[in-house]
C-alpha cells in the first residue's frame, strides 16, 4: 500500500489552528459533520442502508441466508459482519484482502453490535443443530473522506434497522418479521492532533492524528464497545470527555438511524 | 412459450414481458457523472432494478513495477459484485466470474482508450455492483465509460453495452432477472459506436444463425441509445459551464440579495457552533473540559481580530499564459552553498 | 498516435464562441469523446485525436475549433506536466543523488542534485530536504514516454517554509488567478497573504493562520462554482464577511476615496490649466515688449538718422544763398521716422529764419517730396 506522506506544511498547520482550537472547515471540536441516512437503499438485500457523513459515503446490505449454527450454539442464529477499506473509496486503497487496517475497522464495527447484543439471536433458530438464520453484514465504503468508524457503524445500525427476517422464503404461510434490535448502541470517534480533541474526523484531520479512539455508547449512555487505534495517546479525562460526548452525540445521531 | 424447467411464462401471445415490456424495449436506464469525490472519475448507474457505481483512478502508476508497460499505459478494470446485490449473499472477493468479467471489460476498455498517451502508468477502474439483476457486465461497461471520461481519460469513444437474447421462442432486447435464468439465449455485446465495431462478444445458450443475426442487430440499435444516455449524463454534468457564465474578464454584476445573504449565512453558520453549545450546556463534566483548556493558551471562539496590512505583501503569480517573469530578486530563504543546516532560516 | 500539443494550455474562457443566427455569441459546447470536433482541414490539437477525414474528440470537455487548430479544453482530468510550468510539489521520495516530487500527476518527478542552487555532496541530500517537505519546481523536462523532471534553479522557486498548503482541480487555476491577476488581487487586499498558485493546482498561501483560513475558504469557493456568474463579487463579500468589514460602508468608503479622487483630480487639471494660460500670457508679453524694444531700438535710429540729417542740412543751410527761394510750407513735413521729443527745427515762412515747431503740426513727409527737395538742393 503506497504510504500516504502529508506535508509538513500541511501537518503544522493543522495542529497550530487545532492548538487554538480551530478546524479547518469551520467545526467546533465537537462538532459533526452532515449526516444523511437513506433506507431501504437496496431492493436485493433483507436489511440496507446508505450513509453519508460529510463527504464520506458508505453502503451497508443485510443479508438474512439460512445456515448451519455454530456446534456450540446450536440453537442460536449467527451473526457475521464484514468491512472493507475498499479500493473505490481511496487512491491509496487497494483491493485485494485486507490489511491490518481494514481488519480492524471491521473487527471494531463488528464488536459494537455482536458484543452489545444488539441483535438477538434466540429467535432466529430454524431447526436446532441443523439450521439457523445467518445475518450478514456488509459494509461497502465507496468514498472515504475521513472517520470511516463512525459512518460504518451508522450504515450498520441503520442497515439492521430495516431489516427482515425473510420467513416467507422458507415456509409460504409465515410472514416476513422485522429482526429488531434490543438495543442501538451509536459510535463516536475521536482523534488526538497535538493536545487537542476532536471529534468526527475529516480526512486531513485522519491523516494527521497522533491517536484515535471510538466509543459506541447505548440509550443509557452505557458503554457497548470501545477502541483506541494509532501510536499517540489519551489522558483518562479525554477519554471520559469522549465516552461523554458518544453518550450526547449518540441521542442526537439514534434517531436518524433508527426511526 | 414456456421454459421447460420451470412453469414461469416469460412471454405471453401478445408479446408481453413479465415485467410488461414488448421485445424490443430496454428497462429505464439513469445515468449520474461525477458522484464520488476522492476518485478522479466516477459514475453511478441505474438499469432497470441493477445499481451499478464506478469509480476511475488514473492514470496513475503502476505497482507492482514489473507491471508497467513502457511504451503504453494499461486499464485495470475489476468488476465485483457486492455480497448483498444478489438474493443469496456472495461471499466477497473476486470468484471465478467476476475475474472473467473483469478481463472481459478491461480489454474492451482498452481497445477504446488511448493508452499511447500516458505510458508506463495505469487506470484502474472499479465497478461495483451494489444490486444486481440481469446484465450487470454490461451495465457495468456501460458505467465505466462513462467514469473514465468523467476522469478525462483520453478516449475513441464511449462503449455502450447491452444483452439481448431469446425467451419461449422469440428473440427480445435487454433481458431482465428471469429471462436471463430460464431464457434460451444470452448475448451480451458491446460497441464503439462511431464505427460500430464490436469490442465485447459472448454468447450461452441455444440460437440460429438468423436469431443471432436478429439479436446482434437489435443490440447494435439499442447500443446508440443507450450512447445518447451516456453523453447526456456527461454533458450535463457539466451544462452550468455552457450557460452565459462569468469569465474573468466580464464585469461583475450586482449579486442577487439571496444569494449574498446564503454566502453571509454560510459563513455565519460555520463560525456559530449551535449544536454544540447546547451540548455543553448539558455537559456534567464541564470541569473536566476546562481542567484541559487550562493548559493551553486561552483558544479563541472566533478567529483574530484583523491585523494590519503588511508592508511587504510579495507576490509569486503563475498565469497561464503569462511569460514568467522573474520576480527580480533571489529567493529569501535560500541556503548558499556551503550550509548544511537541515532547517532554513525564517521557518515557522 | 500523439497529437500536437498547442503551446499554451487554455483555459475554457479562452474558446472563440461564433456568433448565432441573432448576433450573439453561442453557448459553449460540451463534447464527449468520439464526438467530432470538425471535418475541415486543421491540425489537432489538445484533448483530440484524428481520423482519416476528421479531428474528433478524445476527452470530455469544450470544443475549441479556430482556422488553425480543432481541440477540446478538458473540464477534468489530471494535471499533465508541462515544460516551463510552475507547480508545487511534495517530496515522497529521497534518494542519495535525487529527490523524488510528487506533483499531483501521474508521473513522480525525480529532481537531481544539479537541479538545486546548493552544492550537495553524493549522501547529503536528506541535509537539505527530506519526504514531507513542500517546494516550488519548475516543469524543466518531459519526455515522450512521459518522464517528467523538475528542476528549483530560478527566481522564486524554492522549498517552503510555514504557511498551508491546498489543492484545487488544475483546470481551475486560471479562474483563481483572474484576468492579469484580477480575483487572485482580491483575495490578497483582503486577508494580506502571500499565494503562489501552483500550475498542477496545488496552492501555497501565507500569513496570519486566521487570514491563511479565509483565504482557502475564497480559493475553495472560486474553485467550486468557477462558472458562476457574479462570481467575483461573490468571493469579495465572502471575504468582506470573513474579515468582519461591512460590504456597504466599504463601499462608502470607495465611493468617497473615489471623489476625492475625481476631486484632487480636477483641481490639479485646473492649476495645469491656469499656469497654461499665464505661461501663454507671459509669452505673448514678452512677445510684445520684444516687439516694442525693437520698435524703439528703431525709432531711436531713426530719430538719431534724422538729428544727424538735421545738423547737415543746418550746416548746409548755413552756407545758404540767398538767391534760392524759400521753401514752400507744403515741404516741410516731418519725417516720419524721426519720432523724438516731438519737435522739430523748421525754415520759417520768410525764408530767412528757423523756426521750432511741434511735430504734430506738420504733416509727414512723402518720399517724392524728399527727392524734388534733394534734387531741387542738388541744382
Amino acid at each position: 500500500m503506497p504510504v500516504n506522506i502529508v506535508s509538513y506544511i500541511k501537518k503544522d498547520y493543522i495542529r497550530s489552528m487545532a492548538e487554538k482550537g480551530i478546524r479547518l472547515d469551520g467545526r467546533g471540536m465537537d462538532e459533526m459533520r452532515e449526516l444523511t441516512v437513506e433506507k431501504d437503499y437496496l431492493g436485493s438485500a433483507e436489511g440496507s442502508a446508505r450513509i453519508k457523513l460529510g463527504k464520506t459515503d458508505v453502503v451497508v446490505g443485510v443479508k438474512i441466508d439460512p445456515g448451519t449454527p455454530f456446534s456450540d450454539r446450536p440453537n442460536l442464529g449467527v451473526l457475521i459482519s464484514t468491512a472493507e477499506l475498499t479500493a473505490i473509496s481511496s487512491p491509496l486503497h487497494e483491493s485485494g484482502p485486507p490489511r491490518p487496517p481494514a481488519i480492524e475497522l471491521a473487527r471494531v464495527t463488528d464488536r459494537s453490535i455482536r458484543e452489545s447484543q444488539t441483535i438477538d439471536l434466540a429467535p432466529l433458530c430454524i431447526e436446532e443443530g441443523e439450521k439457523v438464520w445467518m445475518i450478514f453484514i456488509d459494509i461497502h465504503p465507496l468514498d472515504y473522506h475521513g472517520n470511516l468508524f463512525d459512518a460504518c457503524q451508522y450504515g450498520a445500525m441503520a442497515a439492521l434497522s430495516t431489516a427482515k427476517v425473510p420467513w416467507s422464503k422458507l415456509d409460504e404461510k409465515r410472514k416476513d418479521e422485522p429482526l429488531g434490535t434490543h438495543t442501538a448502541p451509536v459510535s463516536l470517534t475521536a482523534v488526538k492532533i497535538g493536545s487537542k480533541v476532536m471529534i468526527d474526523p475529516s480526512l486531513d484531520e485522519d491523516e494527521v492524528a497522533d491517536a484515535r479512539i471510538t466509543v459506541s455508547t447505548d440509550e443509557n449512555g452505557d458503554i457497548r464497545a470501545m477502541q483506541k487505534g494509532l501510536n499517540g495517546s489519551f489522558t483518562i479525562d479525554e477519554v471520559k470527555y469522549v465516552v461523554k460526548l458518544s453518550e450526547e452525540l449518540g441521542s442526537k445521531v439514534r434517531p436518524k438511524l433508527m426511526d | 412459450m414456456s421454459d421447460p424447467y420451470t412453469d414461469i411464462q416469460l412471454i405471453d401471445k401478445k408479446g408481453k414481458r413479465l415485467d410488461g415490456r414488448k421485445v424490443d424495449e430496454l428497462r429505464p436506464i439513469t445515468i449520474e457523472a461525477g458522484v464520488l469525490d476522492r476518485a478522479d472519475g466516477s459514475c453511478f448507474l441505474e438499469w432497470g432494478d441493477n445499481k451499478v457505481i464506478v469509480g476511475v483512478y488514473g492514470p496513475r502508476e503502476v505497482h507492482p513495477r514489473h507491471m508497467q508497460n513502457p511504451l503504453r499505459g494499461i486499464v485495470r478494470a475489476r468488476y465485483n459484485m457486492t455480497p448483498f446485490s444478489v438474493s443469496e449473499r456472495k461471499r466477497p472477493g473476486p470468484d471465478r466470474r467476476s475475474t472473467e468479467i473483469s478481463k472481459l471489460i478491461s480489454e474492451a476498455l482498452e481497445n477504446v482508450v488511448l493508452t499511447d498517451r500516458f505510458p508506463r502508468t495505469t487506470v484502474d477502474v472499479f465497478i461495483e455492483v451494489l444490486e444486481a439483476s440481469a446484465g450487470t457486465r454490461c451495465a457495468g461497461l456501460t458505467a465505466a465509460s462513462v467514469a473514465l471520461a468523467d476522469a478525462g481519460i483520453p478516449m475513441k469513444d464511449l462503449v455502450p453495452s447491452v444483452a439481448s437474447g431469446k425467451i419461449g421462442d422469440k428473440v427480445v432486447l435487454d433481458l431482465g432477472k428471469e429471462e436471463d435464468n430460464f431464457g434460451e439465449a444470452d448475448v451480451p455485446f458491446a460497441m464503439v459506436p462511431r464505427t460500430g465495431e464490436v469490442v465485447l462478444l459472448q454468447m450461452d445458450g441455444h440460437l440460429t444463425q438468423e436469431e443471432f443475426s436478429e439479436i446482434l442487430e437489435m443490440n447494435r440499435k439499442a447500443s446508440m441509445e443507450i450512447y445518447e444516455i451516456q453523453k447526456a449524463a456527461l454533458v450535463k454534468r457539466y451544462s452550468s459551464f455552457t450557460e452565459e457564465g462569468e469569465t474573468s474578464e466580464e464585469s461583475e454584476e450586482p449579486p442577487k440579495k439571496a444569494k449574498e445573504a446564503k454566502e453571509a449565512k454560510e459563513v455565519k453558520e460555520v463560525k456559530e457552533v449551535k449544536e454544540v453549545k447546547e451540548v455543553k450546556e448539558t455537559l456534567e463534566t464541564k470541569e473536566v473540559k476546562e481542567a484541559l483548556e487550562t493548559k493551553e493558551a486561552k483558544a479563541p471562539e472566533e478567529p483574530a481580530p484583523h491585523k494590519d496590512q503588511k508592508a511587504d505583501i510579495q507576490a509569486h503569480e503563475v498565469d497561464a499564459g503569462e511569460v514568467k517573469k522573474p520576480d527580480g530578486k533571489p529567493a529569501p530563504e535560500e541556503i548558499k552553498s556551503g550550509d548544511t543546516g537541515t532547517e532554513e532560516g525564517g521557518g515557522k | 498516435m500523439s497529437d500536437d500539443k498547442v503551446d499554451l494550455m487554455p483555459s475554457y474562457e479562452s474558446v472563440k464562441r461564433p456568433l448565432g443566427p441573432d448576433g450573439k455569441p453561442l453557448p459553449r459546447e460540451i463534447v464527449v469523446p468520439g464526438q467530432t470536433l470538425t471535418d475541415t482541414d486543421v491540425r489537432t490539437g489538445l484533448g483530440a485525436y484524428r481520423t482519416e477525414s476528421e479531428v474528433v474528440a478524445a476527452t470530455l470537455g469544450i470544443k475549441n475549433v479556430d482556422g488553425t487548430y480543432a481541440s477540446v479544453i478538458p473540464l477534468g482530468g489530471q494535471y499533465i506536466p508541462r515544460v516551463g510550468d510552475i507547480v508545487i510539489g511534495k517530496i515522497d521520495d529521497v534518494g542519495p543523488s535525487n529527490w523524488l516530487i510528487e506533483i499531483n500527476s501521474p508521473y513522480p518527478a525525480p529532481m537531481h542534485v544539479n537541479e538545486v542552487p546548493w552544492h550537495v555532496e553524493f549522501g547529503e541530500t536528506t541535509n537539505f530536504m527530506k519526504a514531507g517537505d513542500a517546494v516550488i519546481v519548475r516543469v524543466a523536462k518531459v519526455t515522450e514516454v512521459g518522464r517528467v523532471q523538475v528542476s528549483m534553479e530560478g527566481p522564486g522557486l524554492r522549498k517552503l517554509q510555514g504557511g498551508q498548503l491546498i489543492e484545487i482541480p488544475h483546470s481551475k487555476v486560471p479562474r483563481v488567478i483572474g484576468t492579469k491577476g484580477s480575483m487572485i488581487s482580491i483575495i490578497k487586499k483582503y486577508t494580506s497573504c502571500r499565494l503562489v498558485v501552483g500550475q498542477n493546482g496545488r496552492i501555497w498561501i501565507d500569513g496570519d493562520p486566521d487570514d491563511i483560513l479565509i483565504a482557502m475558504g475564497a480559493v475553495r469557493m472560486i474553485a467550486d462554482k468557477a462558472h458562476v456568474h457574479g462570481l467575483t463579487n461573490n468571493v469579495k463579500e465572502f471575504l468582506q464577511v470573513a474579515k468582519g468589514i461591512d460590504p456597504e460602508q466599504e463601499a462608502e468608503e470607495e465611493r468617497k476615496r473615489a471623489e476625492e479622487e475625481k476631486r484632487k483630480a480636477e483641481e490639479h487639471a485646473e492649476k495645469a490649466r491656469l499656469r497654461k494660460k499665464e505661461e501663454e500670457e507671459r509669452k505673448r508679453k514678452k512677445a510684445e515688449e520684444q516687439k516694442a524694444e525693437e520698435q524703439k531700438a528703431r525709432d531711436e535710429k531713426a530719430r538719431d538718422e534724422k538729428a544727424r540729417k538735421e545738423r547737415a542740412k543746418k550746416e548746409e543751410e548755413e552756407d545758404f544763398d540767398e538767391e534760392y527761394d524759400s521753401i514752400p510750407d507744403d515741404d516741410q513735413c516731418v519725417d516720419p521716422s524721426s519720432s523724438g521729443n516731438g519737435i522739430v527745427t523748421v525754415l520759417a515762412p520768410d525764408g530767412e529764419s528757423l523756426m521750432v515747431v511741434d511735430e504734430e503740426e506738420l504733416p509727414p513727409c512723402e518720399p517724392e517730396k524728399e527727392d524734388k527737395k534733394n534734387k531741387k538742393e542738388g541744382q
